[in-house]
């Protein structure tokens, strides 16, 4: 008996093959890339490669995305697969087999294509785990390791474990739906009349509503601190708003065609409208989500690709000195060792020479680097965690000593107590000749070009930055001691290096800074004194920075390519879907007097419709997003606008072709049937 | 005056190989006049579907020529084909075809919308036609929500709208219970009587033995015609049936 089962099963599956094909395709191209990712996560020797240590938290990020979108996807491509089969199951009921007996079938069907994806993507994953592990290696900048094949049954299991777990959800899913019908239903399911669907007011309004506030969070939103708060708010916002307004402003809009006469009673629009209409209630769902992935996927382009194009210009931005080195250092036993600086200049030629650098330019900063919060035209200091401290919007100030600011730009300015230059250039101006902090006015004696010491707050916060009278930073370096306590920050003192060569220092800096540090450590050593130095070097960041926004762009590229296929997937059903529905409606226009091209200029006409909405409602949802991201970007150290602009075009473009093969691709199918 | 002329028309379907040849029409000739309800009669394989698909322009006869109205079908191209079958022919088939995603005053208006008119001139029209064929009170209402005697009239509705030279009716009452079937049939009764041109393709003798001519097709050709003359329906129906029998017998000989 059970082999009958498993024929009448496997004659299921050939016989629908339109459908089963993609189902199979899909799981198969989905457990290979979980798969991939997985491996990533847990390979111990990558992990462990320079710049390899984001790997596992943004891999197990991207896992966690993937295992809901598969999910949703086998269901889809499941309900679909029943739905056009429902008919069917009706007809074996009619020859006398019970629903448990259809179940059986059911079972033998998922169980049939469960294993060939789950065999066929482990290979998939096995044999292109190589060649993303290289590809991640080479995003980070890391030397590939020889031997990092990191396949063992523990890495092997758990993804077939996570699919074989959809497959068996998607099966219970069909056993209950099987047995929740009745035989009428399942023999005559398929010719049922539809209701013209009607305009549902109250999701229209939610969505208008939910649409409206998450592009408004967006627009709106005006420190990078609260972009993280609100950012995934905005994003379920739009969700909903994308589903509700796909589900009732559609309608909305055709009934609203249709009731314009003139416009409705015209051969053109008649028939698309009319069928656009009445087959809303399914496609409404399935174009919102199409509209939703095809954003996501713009936006995680978009924003990786920017971040990795941009990280050169960021470090260029960050390091106007390419190494810094603390000056004051604190010791085991809590005394502040501060090495000369004269001394370190002399160590820093001499290292630089054996490194074969030439060094422009060293200098000896002086600084106080702090956060405050503006109120009003005031920029205070507030006790961590107090309410103006979480709701006020924070200010950076830089802030730097008349004499050190002399000493280091040649030059001979003096200021009084209440007296300050103010540097626009880079950072914030707002045109006032007084400048308010803590409660005291300092007057803006005149405007500098130039500042010697760049921040590491530009770009997330807006930044004053400041030369007063040395009397007068020591006064609020003070005050912000006495406020944050423990958060405070101190003065830094600081020898930075400027050489004459950025890209050769990049290139061979490691060297140079191994070396300095030997130095420095047989320096202080003979002084009698412990001391670990802190070297904040232009190339390691660029290595970190690579390592994070390298593992980011691999991310972004896998989930994006992932997305595409479940757009793919999605369109492809559609087009069945589409045209099986279409083939009868069009045999009659053509019956009644319509010619073949006429039908054909309809179809088309119809099809672009209902296809390049969802790319066209994700290119303005991405223009929407714009503003958030930016803020957002800015926090990962990326405050090139342009750039970003840049490269959302080229994504937006790319991805519009890319959607454009699919979609000729997947209509030669609705063309055949339709014919 | 004639509104259709067929003379000597043959169809010949060709196998795939080019080895056998099936003459579904040998020689067909007939004429019918404006204001006429012909109904055309043969059994399954008589080549009656054939000859409909001919008239209606769906297909082109092997050889023989079709005028309706004075004008040459054969020598149309395919685009002027289908607004020509738009304009000057009405159809009724046997599964209504119906779009389900319109009303049915939209399905009646359809044609008129094809045709790139105004369908503001075509109200009174639409209106009359739908008193005279009682679908008045159904006009907002969907496919799916009416019978199939409704759907017919709806079919025959939107035949009219256009105001067609002929109609053509492929086994219009094969859908159709019996109460359906006569109501449709004196339906087309009526509208014959005001003028209408009706071509009917049957093989229900109760469907013909409503016509002013019943043409009997049999291998092809044109077998026998009768004419209802003075007539009633029962006494014609009578006939219908005896010539029936009477070539079945024939074509066991």
């Amino acid at each position: 008996m059970g082999s009958i089962y498993y024929q009448i099963a496997a004659s299921n599956i050939k016989k629908n093959y339109r459908f089963y094909i993609p189902r199979i395709l899909t799981e198969t191209g989905l457990l290979g890339c979980f798969f991939i990712l997985y491996t990533l996560a847990v390979d111990e020797k990558l992990k462990n490669c320079y710049g390899g240590n984001y790997l596992p938290e943004i891999m197990i990020l991207g896992l966690i995305v993937m295992s809901i979108l598969a999910l949703i996807l086998m269901v889809y491509t499941n309900s679909f697969l029943m739905k056009q089969r429902k008919s069917e199951f009706g007809l074996y009921h009619c020859l006398g087999m019970e629903k448990r007996h259809v179940g059986r079938v059911l079972f033998h069907e998922s169980f049939i294509s469960s294993i060939i994806s789950v065999a066929a993507g482990s290979l998939f994953g096995l044999v292109m785990y190589k060649a993303c592990a290289l590809l991640v290696c080479k995003l980070i900048h890391s030397e590939a390791v020889t031997g990092f094949y990191y396949i063992k049954p523990q890495t092997v299991f758990p993804p077939i474990a996570v699919f074989l777990g959809i497959d068996l959800i998607t099966f219970i899913i069909n056993r209950i739906s099987i047995s929740l019908m009745k035989p009428v239903d399942l023999i005559s399911s398929g010719h049922k009349g539809e209701r013209e669907p009607k305009v549902k007011w109250p999701l229209l309004i939610a969505g208008v509503i939910c649409m409206g506030a998450g592009y408004a969070i967006s627009i709106s939103i005006k420190s990078p601190l609260s972009a993280i708060e609100l950012f995934f708010v905005a994003v379920l916002l739009v969700i909903f708003g994308t589903y509700f307004l796909f589900v009732s402003g559609s309608i909305f809009i055709l009934k609203l065609l249709k009731r314009n006469e003139r416009f409705y009673y015209t051969a053109k629009h008649m028939p698309s409208v009319s069928g656009l209409l009445y087959r809303m209630k399914q496609n409404a769902v399935g174009l919102g989500s199409i509209t939703i992935l095809a954003t996501c996927i713009l936006v995680m382009l978009s924003t990786t690709v920017s971040l990795y194009a941009g990280m050169q210009k960021t470090i260029d931005m960050e390091y106007t000195q390419q190494c810094r080195i603390e000056l004051d250092n604190i010791q085991e036993s809590g005394e502040i060792y501060t090495i000369p600086f004269d001394v370190v200049t002399d160590l820093s030629y001499k290292a630089a020479d054996e490194a074969d650098l030439e060094i422009r330019d060293m200098i000896n900063q002086r600084y106080l680097q702090v956060t405050a919060v503006r109120s009003g035209d005031d920029i205070r200091f507030e006790a961590p965690g107090s309410e103006a401290d979480k709701t006020g919007e924070p200010v950076g100030l830089l802030l730097i000593g008349v004499s050190n600011y002399n000493a280091l730009m040649g030059q001979d300015i003096s200021l009084a107590e209440d007296e300050v230059a103010y540097c626009p250039i880079v950072f914030t101006n707002d045109d006032t000749d007084t400048i308010k902090i803590h409660g005291e006015d300092y007057k803006i004696k005149l405007t500098i070009d130039t500042f010697p010491v760049s921040s590491s707050f530009i770009g997330i916060i807006p930044v004053k930055a400041l030369v007063m009278n040395d009397d007068t930073l020591l006064r609020i370096n003070d005050i912000q001691k006495e406020v944050y306590g423990f958060y405070a920050s101190s003065f830094s003192n600081i020898a930075a290096i400027d050489f004459k060569d950025r890209g050769e220092a990049m290139d061979k800096g490691y060297a140079f800074s191994d070396r300095l540090e030997d130095l420095i450590i047989e320096y202080t050593e003979s002084q009698n004194a412990v001391v670990n130095p802190d070297l904040d070097t232009a190339w390691s960041t660029r290595d970190g920075i690579f390592g994070l926004y390298g593992t980011f762009l691999f991310l972004g590229m896998i989930l994006g390519i992932i997305f595409i296929f479940a757009t793919a997937l999605i369109i492809y059903y559609k087009q069945i879907s589409e045209g099986y529905e279409d083939k009868f409606r069009f045999g009659i226009m053509e019956k009644i007097g319509m010619s073949p091209s006429e039908v054909k200029r309809t179809i088309r006409s119809q099809i672009l419709l209902v296809f390049f909405l969802p790319l066209i409602i994700a290119g303005i949802h991405v223009i929407a997003a714009s503003p958030i991201l930016l803020k957002l970007l800015r926090l990962l150290l990326l405050a090139d606008n342009r750039l970003y602009v840049i490269c959302a075009v080229i994504v937006y473009i790319v991805f519009a072709v890319v959607y454009a093969l699919i979609y000729s691709g997947t209509s030669k199918t609705y063309y055949n049937i339709v014919k | 005056m004639n509104i259709l002329n067929v003379t000597g028309i043959k169809k010949t379907y060709t196998t795939r190989f080019g080895s056998n040849k099936v003459h579904a029409l040998k020689d067909v000739n007939f004429d019918v006049e404006e204001g006429e309800f012909v109904a055309i009669m043969g059994e399954s394989g008589s080549g009656k579907t054939t000859l409909l698909n001919l008239l209606a322009a769906f297909d082109k006869p092997t050889s023989g020529t079709i005028k309706i109205d004075g004008k040459e079908l054969v020598d149309l191209k395919d685009n002027a084909l289908a607004s020509y079958r738009r304009e000057h022919l009405g159809f009724v088939f046997q599964d209504f075809n119906l779009l389900d995603t319109l009303c049915v005053k939209d399905n009646i208006l359809l044609p008129i919308v094809l045709s790139g008119k105004n369908v503001k001139d075509y109200k009174e029209k639409l209106d009359k036609i739908s008193s005279d064929i009682g679908i008045s009170d159904i006009m907002r209402k969907y496919p799916y929500e009416i019978s199939g005697g409704q759907k017919q009239r709806v079919a025959v509705a939107r035949a009219l709208i256009t105001s067609p030279k002929m109609i053509l009716a492929d086994e219009p009452t094969g859908a159709l219970d019996s109460q359906s079937s006569d109501d449709l049939l004196r339906v087309f009764g009526r509208i014959n009587k005001q003028g209408q041109t009706i071509l009917m393709v049957t093989h229900s003798v109760s469907a013909a033995s409503h016509a002013n001519r019943i043409l009997f097709i049999k291998d092809g050709v044109v077998y026998h015609q009768i004419y209802r003359g003075e007539l009633s329906d029962e006494e014609l129906y009578k006939k219908i049936s005896d010539t029936l029998t009477m070539l079945r017998k024939g074509g066991e000989n």
